[in-house]
C-alpha cells in the first residue's frame, strides 16, 4: 500500500507538472499562431488540454507543428468555457500519466520505466517551456519595437532606419511571425534603390515565410521576384514565377488579392509574344481576363 | 502473475519479429509492385529530349480547367508542327450555348493565321503579323509548355509512379501544387496537373504523340482554313532586314554585332518596331537574331537599357539554381541553365543581350565571346 501511495502521489505530482508545463508552452506559442491583436483566450482552454496530451508525443518525435495543427482544428471548433483553462491542464495531465502507470501496473519494471519517462517528459518541458518564454519574451519586445519604427512612416521601405530595423529584426528574430513583414520592406527598398537581385533575394525568402503554399503572400513574393529576374534579364526565370503566381490565385475561391494572378497572367502573355508564341499569349490573356472576372476584389 | 513469466527477452523477440516482418513486408511491395524508378534528372532530361528529337510532330491533348466561379471549361487541341515555327492548331470547344466552335490556326513564318467563329456566329480571319521569331525547340503549344515547365522546375522530384491509360507513368512534382505524368518508356508527358488542396485547377491530358506524321502543303496553306467573312489584322511590330545597319535609325541604338558560330547561320533577324504598341501592351524597341546549325538554335535579343553599363550585379553562390557568372573577355555575362538549354545574359554599351538556346552552356559562353 506504501508503494502505491508513494507512485499514486509520484504521478499525480508528475501529471500537475505535465500539464503546467504544456500549459506554459500553449500559452506561449500561441500567440505566434494568432493574428497580430486577436483574444489571447479564444479557445485557449481546449487547445492546451489537447497540447497537454499530444504534449509527450510531440517532444518525443518532434512531430509538435502536426500535432499541433490537428488539435488546434478540432479543438478550435469547440466553445470556450474560461474557467476550465486553469484546472483543465494539470487534471488531464495528471489523468494521462496515472492512466498510464495504471494500464502497466501489473507489469512493474514497466510501470517503473514509464513514470520515469514521464518525470523525463515533464522536466524537458519545463526546461523547454522556460527556454521559449525568455526567447519569446525577447521576441515580443523586439516586434513592438519593430512596430513602433515601422509606424514612424507610411513608406518604411524608403526610411534607412526603418530598413536597418527591418534588417535587423529579420537576423535577430528569423522565427518571427512577423518576419515577412520586414523583409517585405527590405525587398522594396533594395527595389527602390536598383538593387534586383537582392530584392529578388529578399522576396525568395518572403515566400518562404508563409507555412502555407496557397496564400496570396506566395503568389505576391513570386510575383515580385519574376520582376525582379526580368529586370535582371531572365526571362525563363521570370515566366517561372509569374506562372506560380497564377498558378496560386487560380486555385483560390475567395477572389482575394485577384490582381496578382490578372497582371501575372498578363506579364506571361507579354512574354510569350516576346518569345514567338502567340498562341501561348492569347491564352494568357483570357487567362488574366477570367482571374479578374472571377476574381473580383 | 502470469505476467512475470513474461521476461525482457520475449519483449525483445517479438520486437525483432515485428522488424522482420514489417521488412519483409515492404520488400514484396516493392518487388510485387514492380515499381519502376527514376531520378528526378532523369526523368526530366528524358522528357525534354523526347520532344527535342522530333521536328516534326503531332499531338492530341484535352485541357480542362475548373474556374473559381464554378465554371469548367474543356479544350480539345491537336497540334501538328511541320518543322519548328511552322505548324497548324485545331482548337474545339463548347461555347456559353453548349455547341461546338472550332478554331484553327497556321503559323507562317512572321505572321500567323486564325479562322474563328464569332459569338455571332460569323467566320472571321484573325491575322497576326510581325511575330517575333522563336526559339524552336519551345512549342506554341501546351505540351511544349509542360515540356519548358518540367525543364526548368528548380525543386523537380519523382513523386512515385502510377498507370496511365494502361501504360507505367511516373508522378514528377514540379511545385506543391503542380504534377506531371512522363511515359515511363518514351518520357513524354501524358498528363498534367494542378491542385489547389483537394481541387483540381487544372488538367491536361496528352492523349496521343505521333512522330514524322503525313503532312502535306495543302494542310499549312491559308485557304485551308476555309471561307471568312472578314479578315482583322493585327500586328505585333516584328521587321526582318537583311542587315542590321538597316534597323540603326528606326530602333534608336545601333546593335552589337554578333559572330556566328561554325556550323550555323542566321535563319532570321530584324526589329521590333518601337512605334508600334500590339494591343495594349507598352512599345518595346529590341532587335532580335536567330541562328541555328539544323539542330541547336540560338535566338538572341537585344534591348537598351540606359545605365545598365557593364556591371551587371553580384552572383550568390549559395543558392541552389544560383546563375552562373562567366568572363568574356574581361566583361562579366551571367549564364542561367536548365535541362532545356540556357539563357546568357550580358550588357554592351547600355544594351541589355540575352542569349536563349538549347544547347549546353558550352556553346552559350563561346557564343557569347563572339560578341563585339
Amino acid at each position: 500500500m506504501r508503494n502505491w501511495a508513494t507512485t499514486g502521489v509520484a504521478t499525480a505530482l508528475v501529471g500537475v507538472v505535465w500539464g503546467q508545463a504544456a500549459l506554459a508552452t500553449a500559452v506561449i506559442l500561441l500567440p505566434r499562431y494568432l493574428v497580430y491583436g486577436e483574444a489571447m483566450t479564444a479557445g485557449l482552454a481546449y487547445r492546451a488540454v489537447a497540447a497537454t496530451v499530444l504534449l509527450p508525443w510531440s517532444l518525443a518525435w518532434g512531430v509538435a507543428p502536426h500535432l499541433g495543427r490537428i488539435s488546434v482544428h478540432f479543438f478550435g471548433r469547440v466553445p470556450d468555457p474560461a474557467f476550465v483553462t486553469a484546472l483543465a491542464t494539470p487534471l488531464a495531465g495528471c489523468l494521462v500519466a496515472a492512466g498510464i502507470a495504471a494500464g502497466l501496473r501489473t507489469w512493474r519494471r514497466g510501470r517503473t520505466l514509464a513514470i520515469g519517462a514521464l518525470v523525463l517528459v515533464g522536466a524537458a518541458a519545463v526546461v523547454a517551456s522556460t527556454s521559449l518564454a525568455l526567447q519569446l519574451g525577447d521576441c515580443v519586445q523586439a516586434e513592438e519595437q519593430f512596430f513602433a519604427l515601422m509606424s514612424l512612416s507610411d513608406t518604411p521601405h524608403q526610411s534607412p532606419r526603418a530598413v536597418a530595423g527591418a534588417e535587423r529584426f529579420v537576423a535577430e528574430h528569423p522565427d518571427s511571425r512577423w518576419r515577412s513583414e520586414a523583409l517585405r520592406i527590405t525587398a522594396m527598398a533594395a527595389e527602390a534603390s536598383g538593387d534586383d537581385r537582392a530584392a529578388e533575394r529578399d522576396w525568395h525568402r518572403f515566400g518562404d515565410s508563409f507555412r502555407d503554399p496557397s496564400v496570396p503572400g506566395v503568389a505576391y513574393a513570386a510575383y515580385s521576384r519574376a520582376q525582379c529576374w526580368e529586370r535582371l534579364g531572365s526571362s525563363r526565370r521570370a515566366a517561372r514565377h509569374y506562372r506560380d503566381s497564377v498558378s496560386v490565385i487560380q486555385g483560390r475561391s475567395d477572389g482575394t488579392q485577384a490582381w496578382i494572378g490578372s497582371d501575372g497572367a498578363t506579364a506571361l502573355a507579354r512574354m510569350e509574344l516576346a518569345q514567338g508564341r502567340p498562341l501561348r499569349a492569347e491564352y494568357w490573356i483570357d487567362k488574366a481576363n477570367d482571374v479578374s472576372v472571377t476574381g473580383r476584389d | 502473475m502470469r505476467m512475470k513469466n513474461v521476461t525482457w527477452k520475449h519483449g525483445v523477440a517479438v520486437g525483432i519479429a515485428a522488424v522482420m516482418v514489417a521488412s519483409t513486408a515492404s520488400a514484396l511491395v516493392v518487388v510485387l509492385g514492380k515499381t519502376p524508378s527514376a531520378s528526378a534528372d532523369e526523368a526530366r532530361m528524358r522528357c525534354v529530349r523526347a520532344l527535342r528529337s522530333n521536328r516534326s510532330w503531332r499531338a492530341k491533348y484535352v485541357e480542362t480547367e475548373n474556374g473559381s466561379d464554378g465554371k469548367r471549361s474543356v479544350v480539345r487541341t491537336e497540334v501538328t508542327v511541320r518543322q519548328p515555327g511552322d505548324y497548324r492548331v485545331v482548337v474545339r470547344e463548347r461555347d456559353d450555348r453548349g455547341r461546338e466552335v472550332v478554331s484553327t490556326s497556321i503559323r507562317s513564318g512572321d505572321t500567323l493565321y486564325t479562322r474563328r467563329i464569332e459569338d455571332d456566329g460569323t467566320p472571321v480571319l484573325h491575322v497576326m503579323k510581325g511575330v517575333r521569331p522563336s526559339l524552336g525547340v519551345e512549342m506554341d503549344n501546351a505540351l511544349g509548355e509542360t515540356v519548358r515547365s518540367v525543364a526548368d522546375a528548380t525543386s523537380l522530384r519523382v513523386a512515385g509512379s502510377e498507370r496511365i491509360r494502361g501504360k507505367a507513368a511516373y508522378k514528377l512534382e514540379l511545385a506543391p501544387n503542380r504534377f506531371v505524368w512522363t511515359d515511363a518508356q518514351s518520357g513524354l508527358p501524358v498528363r498534367e496537373r494542378e491542385v489547389s488542396g483537394a481541387t483540381v485547377v487544372r488538367e491536361v491530358s496528352f492523349d496521343s504523340f505521333e512522330a514524322d506524321p503525313v503532312v502535306t502543303d495543302a494542310d499549312f496553306s491559308v485557304a485551308s482554313l476555309g471561307s471568312v467573312e472578314s479578315t482583322v489584322v493585327e500586328d505585333l511590330g516584328f521587321r526582318p532586314v537583311d542587315a542590321p545597319a538597316q534597323a540603326w535609325g528606326l530602333l534608336g541604338f545601333k546593335p552589337v554585332s554578333l559572330g556566328v558560330p561554325t556550323g550555323y547561320q542566321v535563319l532570321e533577324q530584324g526589329y521590333c518596331d518601337p512605334s508600334v504598341s500590339p494591343g495594349d501592351r507598352e512599345p518595346e524597341a529590341a532587335f532580335v537574331t536567330l541562328l541555328s546549325d539544323g539542330t541547336n538554335s540560338l535566338l538572341v535579343t537585344q534591348t537598351l537599357r540606359p545605365g545598365l553599363g557593364d556591371a551587371m550585379y553580384p552572383v550568390p553562390a549559395d543558392e541552389p539554381d544560383a546563375p552562373q557568372e562567366v568572363d568574356l573577355g574581361g566583361h562579366r555575362a551571367v549564364v542561367y541553365s536548365d535541362a532545356a538549354g540556357g539563357q546568357l545574359t550580358l550588357a554592351r554599351r547600355d544594351i541589355l543581350i540575352c542569349v536563349e538556346g538549347n544547347v549546353p552552356d558550352e556553346a552559350l559562353i563561346a557564343f557569347g565571346n563572339t560578341i563585339r
